[in-house]
């Protein structure tokens, strides 16, 4: 067996109430490494095409990695996986807490659900035991009351808790769950999945030691990796560790990498007033700083608002996605309007990108007399009007008047109102889009343009569109710490940490060919489902089409067309039709399933 | 010969303004290129992720004309 695995994987079926164990497949765990690798990898082998992606044969995994529990600071990231709902590709997220390393504890790499329960239910896994409860009585809770209640009835305060509230139990189409009260992985929908399988929560407690291979080395390279990382974390700008991702947010603005105003702005020009939601601004509310378990960074914080109508006394620091979406995008300086509802969020359940930038489409269509301020429940959406920005965010959490129109995106939102709001409506493919301009990141080297329209799960930023990249995020490691390894310790130093933690002796070359693997795997999901490169193409405000006459990125267009057929060329992909070559798949190896989808007369699927 | 320029601090690197002021004029010798700059203001390179001349980005090996406007920008971060 593979060392630095729990090496089981639990498979539920909801409808019957029945938990499976299989042992974990060594050759894709080496294959696929974790995370969404090993995720893809399941559902693309077990699941059809064209499943309804709220209905009973799309597979829903939490899925852990192998630098997860094994002492690898920063190896914590719980990944979420499924068809998404709200794009109908494949969809993953990821975000931190404490439930993947306490899944991994309590004996399971990966869970998978299937089925719709007659009930709303709870997984409870601990140590090697898994099994089904009756959640009726959390049904409607929002996800704090749920992990108290949970945590209450099963006696024990140190449980990991992922959770819905009611915009997942409502199937809003941008609902994500919940990790221990303040980690969301909010992109792609999959908290509407979870809604739609009537899955409350699953709750990990696990004692168990993760085995290693070479325990002793294992302490050696994070000893060295930790000194090595503790200066870029705590003093090197941006500062990680004092600020979290907040620290950069008014440079952001300035710069031209936050959007500003629905995208229809730039820079200080249009939203002056960036540093009032920005670094010091935001700590000066930090009561705490607070950390994912283990965590040397402690990036997060707990945040309390004194008094005035946002008075809240415990509630997360916000992130800069959520301070962007809610703030510039918004034209809206308010900072504890911006706490509140990024409460609401995590309270509700709901992804803060989609929401804010829903929002910020709903804005935009008043301001052009496409909605009404009657329509708009009274609700005077001007831009910066953060009262109204507070009672839009609580009404599609609630799922309550005009709420109901803008609760499953812009898209849909569009689609509702009519009018030519299409126009206005940010999104790629469905998923409204994050928090960097790829205006302003393409032309410096960091590839969001492609990433954005070109990714499995489009419109995401935390993802990579190199071989490498993905071989790091399927190890388990989050965003940060996989920065700052690269930047102070070497971005070819992960094969030494595998190899103490896994005892397989992986070379940068076949690193390589895991980012590969997982690359095509999550493609050849969307292939099956019969997406081609046309449905997938950023607006074109958004790609300068025309560009900004002004301000930090005035004249930059970028020529989508073009870098994505530079980039599917040097992926060894066909840029007319998005398959990987047959060559690069045999050569990869692992992926018999797909070539034979691809190229050799497929029986699978619809 | 010295020029003078102006320069704006952005965002979290405005510990280094001069007087308290994010945005001051500041005179520099003739020759002096953004990455002088940084030195003469006493911040340390790794600090500054990009900066711009005139509202366009630009190496930091450009060479300062009189009256160029320079903002100076910390590393970004993402979310």
């Amino acid at each position: 067996m593979l060392q630095g695995y729990a090496g089981r994987m639990l498979f539920v079926d909801l409808s019957r109430g029945k938990i499976q164990e299989e042992p974990l497949d060594v050759e894709m765990a080496r294959n696929f490494l974790g995370n969404y690798g090993i995720g893809a990898k399941v559902i693309y082998d077990r699941q059809k095409g064209h499943v309804d992606p709220l209905g009973p044969e799309n597979t829903l995994g939490f899925v852990t990695g192998p630098l997860v529990g094994v002492r690898v600071p920063f190896g914590i990231r719980t990944v979420v996986v499924g068809k998404s709902p709200l794009t109908g590709t494949w969809g993953d997220t990821s975000s931190g807490g404490g439930f993947a390393r306490e899944l991994k504890k309590a004996g399971y790499d990966a869970v998978f659900f299937t089925g719709i329960s007659e009930k709303p239910v709870v997984l409870w896994a601990s140590d090697g035991q898994a099994k089904l409860r009756p959640a009726d009585h959390l049904w409607r809770l929002d996800t704090t009351q749920t992990e108290e209640a949970l945590r209450k009835e099963l006696g024990d305060r140190r449980v990991h808790i992922v959770s819905i509230g009611s915009a997942g139990e409502k199937c809003s189409l941008i609902a994500c769950p919940i990790i221990d009260q303040y980690h969301a992985p909010g992109r792609s929908g999959l908290g509407a999945v979870m809604g739609s399988k009537r899955l409350k929560a699953v709750v990990a407690r696990g004692t168990q030691e993760i085995p290693v291979a070479d325990g002793e080395r294992l302490q050696k390279i994070t000893r060295q990796a930790m000194q090595a990382m503790s200066a870029h974390i705590r003093s090197d700008p941006p500062e990680i560790s004092k600020y979290g991702t907040c620290g950069g947010t008014a440079a952001s603005v300035f710069s031209g990498d936050c959007p500003v105003k629905n995208w229809a702005g730039v820079g200080e020009e249009v939203f002056k007033t960036a540093e009032r939601i920005s670094d010091e601004s935001v700590i000066a509310y930090q009561v705490r700083k607070d950390s994912c378990p283990g965590c040397p960074a402690a990036c997060n914080g707990i945040v309390r608002v004194e008094s005035g109508p946002y008075a809240i006394q415990k509630a997360a620091k916000p992130e800069y996605e959520t301070l962007g979406a809610f703030g510039a995008m918004l034209l809206n300086d308010n900072l504890e309007s911006i706490i509140w509802c990024n409460h609401i969020c995590d309270r509700y359940g709901l992804d803060t990108i989609s929401v804010g930038c829903t929002i910020a489409f709903a804005m935009e269509c008043y301001e052009k007399g496409l909605i009404t301020q009657r329509e708009a429940d009274g609700l005077d959406l001007r831009w910066g009007n953060h009262g109204a920005i507070v009672a839009l965010t609580e009404k599609m959490a609630r799922r309550e008047g005009f709420g109901v129109v803008l609760a499953d995106g812009a898209k849909v939102a569009a689609e509702r109102i009519g009018r030519g709001s299409g126009a206005y409506a940010m999104h790629i493919h469905g998923q409204e889009l994050p928090m960097h301009d790829p205006k302003f990141a393409q032309p410096r080297g960091w590839p969001l343009g492609v990433a954005y329209q070109t990714d499995a799960t489009p419109g995401r930023h935390t993802v990579s569109t190199e071989d490498l990249g993905r071989a790091y995020n399927a190890t388990g490691m989050c965003d940060i710490g996989q920065w700052s390894f690269r930047e102070s310790v070497g971005r070819d130093k992960l094969g030494e940490l595998l190899l103490a933690v896994t005892g397989v002796e992986y070379s940068p070359e076949e690193l390589k060919a895991v980012g590969g693997r997982i690359g095509c795997i999550r493609q050849a999901f969307n292939l099956r489902e019969g997406f081609s490169p046309p449905d997938f193409r950023m607006p074109d405000r958004v790609t300068g089409h025309p560009p900004f006459q002004t301000g930090p990125l005035a004249g930059v267009s970028l020529d989508m067309d073009a870098l994505v057929r530079e980039h599917f060329q040097s992926m060894e992909w066909d840029p007319e039709t998005d398959r990987p070559s047959r060559e690069l798949l045999e050569r990869l190896g692992g992926l018999e399933e797909v070539i034979t989808d691809l190229y050799g007369g497929c029986e699978r699927g619809d | 010969m010295s020029l003078g320029v102006q320069v704006k601090l952005n965002a979290l690197l405005r510990k280094y303004a001069l007087e308290g002021k994010a945005e001051f004029p500041l005179q520099i010798t003739e020759g002096c290129t953004i990455e002088d700059l940084i030195a003469q203001l006493g911040i340390p390179p790794s600090q500054v992720g990009f900066a711009t001349v005139n509202l366009k980005y630009t190496p930091r090996s450009r060479t300062l004309e009189k009256g160029d406007q320079v903002i100076l920008f910390p590393p970004l971060t993402g979310g």
